[in-house]
């Protein structure tokens, strides 16, 4: 197969992009880009607005106003044509209890006009990939939630989409399936997939996303490569380890420092002092603490610059 | 294999037109899978056989039977037979894409909401055909042993009893469109039809109007077509100004209301899945 070229081609061009449910607004006013071949994260917390974004992008929900663009055709005037090229996983979705996973892919193959020997082949392929060949005729019905997520991140690649659109692609699986599913989409991104997947593990997107997309109450608040994002972190967290011990008195000290917003006592030795401040700063922070009579062994950041941006974004837009 | 190594799937998404024939063919394995149509067709097997041993068990036979009598005795369970069918194969169909969340399967693939709904109604129709078709023959093969033939308007009560279908799966569609549960939407569907549109005929009796417009009044003539003559209303006094009322519905009118039904009916539900959101 001829691998897909990644470039500034816009595979997914969201504009204007509002959705209200009454007087909410789930999203508001929406604007993203997402390059050919990129693998963009989409995150937010709870009620920020992925889920209606990702929704209206798969035709599921209509939208209020404003554009999604997938592969030049807006879904939300000519969702066949834009969904031709579009591979989903929304949610966690249902399959039909009667039919088995052969069935289920034959049928959505047939829908999006693949011949029956290329539904034979990719299903055989697919379902290999998602570890589920030996229950290939078996009825979706008896079916653990971990085993439809991954028949749902097959259906999804069964046609070889230009664009796959994910959300929470690792929600109900086990930690060894999550890791199965990155790895898939690690192979994906290899063969420049224009992939766009909400989640709610940073983690994962830090280790699997290009660029990255916060939003909050239906907002925009950033969107930037990964690198340039760990950049952003004002925030973030170190772990300060000492030989002489850690006093209450020495805490308080080190809490009433210029730049810290918290120390949290770990155990006898070691603290967790949050920091907003430039790398300068930082060194400033440890040479006060030794000056303090610290025997300080450790001073490292803890958590993930994601996370630290992420939980500093978040605040602020509340 | 990993994809890279695979060949590009070559394809072209296929017309309207030819994806209803695939979404109706999975409907369908789905109703044969699932046992709806082999338990309503167990169901029409069994009242046929009640019906048809009740005369031999009590004694009286089938000796003085007409063709006609014969067969209005099984007819008359025809419109309730088109109410299991529309509740088994229609009351769920659209709503549980929404409730059993089957249709974030479907939904993000590349085919209108209208086509679904076509492929999908025509594998309830299809499921419903299938069943009246039996029973039909079924009645019509006992008639022909038991009585040496059947009427000369069996024909145009198998033709009424799948137009009645028809108008009974769209109003069952339009159910499922509107309702939020399966559960609700199967419930409404059958009392509907066997409880509260009877009600309704049965105050037109008492109250003198004939409501021609009531798709079960429309239902009655699928075995009233088998009478010979053609029953025609009446007015019976009791007295002290009481009356009752006994009315028929015209044929050629209740075919009219049948096919009013069917079409107002997938129409709006249709329009109604099509605005539907997958929001839950």
């Amino acid at each position: 197969m001829a691998q897909r070229e990644r470039g500034q081609v816009p595979m997914i061009e969201i504009q204007n992009l509002s959705k209200s449910f009454g007087p909410i607004k789930a999203v508001d006013s929406l604007n993203l880009k997402v390059s050919k071949g990129e693998t963009v994260g989409f995150l937010g917390p709870n009620g920020a607005g992925k889920t209606t974004t990702i929704k209206i992008m798969t035709n599921l929900i209509s939208a209020t106003s404003g554009r999604a663009v997938l592969h030049g055709v807006d879904v939300l005037t000519n969702p066949k044509q834009a969904l031709d090229s579009v591979g989903a996983v929304v949610e966690t979705p249902e399959f039909y209890p009667f039919l088995t996973p052969v069935e289920t892919l034959a049928y959505l193959g047939s829908i999006r006009g693949m011949h029956s020997d290329q539904i034979k082949r990719r299903s055989n392929e697919v379902l290999q990939q998602v570890k589920l060949e030996e229950w290939r005729n078996t009825r979706i019905g008896k079916f653990s939630k971990g085993m439809k997520q991954r028949l749902a991140f097959g259906q999804a690649l069964l046609h070889e989409p230009e664009i796959l659109i994910l959300d929470e692609p690792t929600s109900g699986l086990d930690p060894r399936g999550m890791v199965e599913v990155r790895e898939i989409i690690r192979q994906l991104k290899k063969e420049h997939y224009t992939i766009f997947m909400s989640s709610h593990l940073l983690l994962e997107v830090q280790e699997v996303c290009d660029r990255a997309a916060l939003i909050d109450k239906g907002k925009l608040l950033v969107y930037d490569s990964m690198d340039n994002l760990k950049n952003l972190t004002k925030v973030m967290k170190i772990e300060v380890t000492t030989v002489s011990g850690i006093t209450d008195g020495l805490m308080n000290k080190i809490r009433s420092m210029k730049n810290v917003r918290a120390v949290e006592g770990v155990n006898s030795q070691t603290i967790v002092v949050t920091f907003e401040g430039p790398m300068e700063a930082r060194a400033e922070l440890l040479q006060a603490i030794q000056s303090l009579g610290a025997r300080v062994t450790g001073f490292s950041p803890v958590g993930l610059p994601l996370e630290m941006l992420y939980m500093d974004l978040v605040k602020e837009s509340r | 294999m990993t994809m890279s190594e695979t060949v590009k799937v070559h394809r072209h998404t296929p017309s309207d037109a030819s994806q209803v024939p695939i979404v109706w063919r999975y409907e369908l394995l789905k109703y044969l899978r699932s046992k709806r149509l082999l338990a309503s067709i167990a169901i029409a097997a069994v009242v046929v056989g009640l019906i048809y041993a009740i005369p031999i068990l009590t004694g009286d036979g089938y000796g003085n039977a007409t063709k006609e009598g014969f067969i209005v005795n099984f007819v008359q369970f025809a419109s309730i037979l088109v109410v299991i069918c529309a509740t088994f194969f229609g009351a769920d169909s659209i709503v549980g894409e929404f409730q059993s969340r089957t249709g974030y399967l479907v939904f993000p693939t590349p085919m209108k909401r209208e086509v679904l709904f076509l492929g999908k109604f025509m594998a309830s129709m299809t499921s419903g055909i299938i069943v009246m078709t039996l029973f039909y023959l079924g009645v019509g093969g006992l008639s022909f042993a038991t009585v040496g033939g059947v009427d000369a308007d069996f024909f145009a009560s198998y033709g009424l009893a799948l137009e009645y279908l028809l108008a009974a799966m769209a109003v069952a569609y339009f159910i499922s469109s509107i309702m939020k549960g399966s559960t609700g939407a199967t419930v409404l569907t059958f009392f509907l039809f066997i409880m509260i549109l009877p009600i309704i005929d049965g105050i037109s009796m008492v109250s003198g109007v004939k409501v021609e417009g009531s798709l079960s009044f429309a239902g009655g003539a699928i075995a009233n077509i088998l009478m010979d003559p053609y029953p025609v209303d009446e007015k019976v006094d009791y007295g002290q100004g009481m009356s009752f009322y006994s009315f028929y519905p015209d044929p050629a009118m209740a075919a009219l209301v049948m096919l009013i039904y069917a079409v107002i009916a997938v129409i709006l539900s249709m329009v109604l899945f099509k605005r539907k959101q997958l929001t839950g």
